[in-house]
């Protein structure tokens, strides 16, 4: 038991292979370990040590077979999921839309009335259920400064829905969606569900688009549409909410096929053996995760 | 909310190596302009190799040191990614933290402090982990030794 212990790679800068445990983290999800034959003891360091050091890993694995990088945060070791999917959304837009705001408000439930420009990207992640099942999306809010096009254009790769926002106030932020909508359509797979998002839709008296126009284009493209407000709140979860309601809908009908590498959705291996190796290290990584 | 990804996920090599030739096709002509180097630095920290993150900040940093340079603010969050990448926790600390003098409530860089924080708990809780198991191997040996002497 002991030597087993020190067979475990502990340096994870020095842990070049393809892990070797992706069995026994099968046996996991499963919710058998196949640790519980040895002593508790040694079974928590192992847990420790083996977590972080298939963190390394993986991290090389899922380079190499070009894995999308969509689903890093399942909390595998940290006993049976309390979710069934993971959707990978990135919330695009030119700078000053709110994205940022839209982001804040749907996970914290709060407004930030002073947001600074975003840097490169940031995250957010929220638990929701759609039809009884719980449904962990994982946001990329990119930042909309032009500076950072190139940095943001390469978190769209793998997105189940990308929520692309104007602001009703400013004209030019509308007119910049077609641009926006070349690189979601693009950069991301034909069944990624994008929705459009007027925002601060609580300034109505500033308006500068109207409601009627936004929606035949939304309708010209084949888009979902709504006004929200980031401030008030309003919409703003529905926005969040409909994707994955239409991106769970694609799922169920087949038009999204979960095994393709860039369908943005991750789905939680119910039985032992049943996932392929891409899921399992996908999962494995997220020990990674604090 | 959490930044932990931000510091765990790593771009697509392809993308690495388009950026890196507009760098180097720069070079080749004599200037590299900021945009392609701060691009170039970006994709850099987000590599799997350390020496990839390595070679971004030594770009950041240069970067930083050019005079008029309007984003130096860009540059400070994204050494502070490397150097939490490399595990350099302090240094990337003391990035971040610079960041907040500047701008205290940048929810942003809040998180980032906090994800660098936390990451530096748990490489101290996987150092004791680690001699936990040294201990245990190393009794297990003497054990054995004692044992067979015994015999």
């Amino acid at each position: 038991m002991v030597f087993s212990l020190a067979q475990v790679p502990i340096e994870p800068g020095r842990a070049r292979s393809v892990p070797v445990n992706s069995g026994q983290s099968r046996g996991r999800e499963g919710g058998t370990s196949t640790t519980l034959a040895w002593p508790s003891l040694h079974s928590l360091h192992i847990a420790i040590l083996r977590g972080q050091s298939s963190c390394h890993e993986l991290e090389l694995f899922s380079i190499d077979s070009r894995l999308p990088r969509l689903a890093y945060q399942i909390k595998m070791s940290a006993g049976p999921y309390n979710y069934s999917y993971i959707f990978k959304y990135i919330i695009i837009g030119d700078m000053g839309v709110g994205k940022s705001c839209l982001l804040h408000q749907f996970t914290e439930k709060k407004f930030m009335a002073d947001c600074p420009h975003t840097i490169g990207v940031e995250f957010g992640t929220r638990i929701i259920e759609v039809a009884g099942q719980k449904i962990k999306l994982q946001i990329w809010d990119t930042a909309g400064q032009e500076r950072f096009r190139a940095v943001t254009r390469s978190y769209y790769r793998g997105a189940a829905g990308a929520l692309m926002v104007y602001d009703i106030t400013r004209r030019s932020t509308y007119n910049h969606l077609s641009s926006w909508l070349t690189d979601a359509r693009n950069l991301t797979n034909p069944n990624t569900v994008i929705f459009l998002i007027g925002n601060k839709a609580d300034l109505d008296a500033q308006r500068d688009v109207t409601y009627e126009e936004a929606k035949q284009f939304a309708e010209e493209n084949g888009l979902m549409f709504v006004e929200a407000s980031a401030k008030t709140g309003e919409n703003v979860e529905e926005a969040f909410l409909e994707t994955a309601k239409k991106i769970y809908q694609n799922i169920q009908d087949g038009s999204l096929d979960l095994n393709a590498a860039e369908s943005g959705v991750q789905h939680k291996p119910t039985q032992p053996g049943r996932t392929n190796l891409s899921n399992d290290s996908q999962s494995s990584r997220d020990n990674c995760s604090c | 909310m959490e930044v932990a990804d931000l510091l765990s996920e790593t771009c697509a090599p392809e993308d690495l190596k388009v950026f890196e030739k507009h760098y180097n096709e720069e070079m080749c002509k004599g200037e590299v302009s900021s945009k392609t180097q701060f691009e170039y630095a970006c994709f850099l920290v987000r590599s799997k190799y350390p020496a990839d993150i390595q070679r971004g900040i030594v770009l950041l940093e240069e970067l930083y040191k050019r005079p008029d340079e309007g984003g130096n603010r860009d540059f400070i969050y994204y050494l502070a990614i490397g150097n939490a990448r490399l595990k350099e926790y302090e240094v990337a600390l003391k990035y971040a933290q610079g960041l907040l003098r500047v701008e205290p409530s940048n929810r942003q860089v809040l998180q980032l402090e906090k994800c660098i924080k936390k990451k530096m708990e748990k490489d101290a809780l996987k150092g004791a982990a680690i001699a936990g198991g040294a201990i245990l191997g190393l009794g297990a040996l003497v054990g054995l030794g004692v044992a067979l002497t015994r015999k």
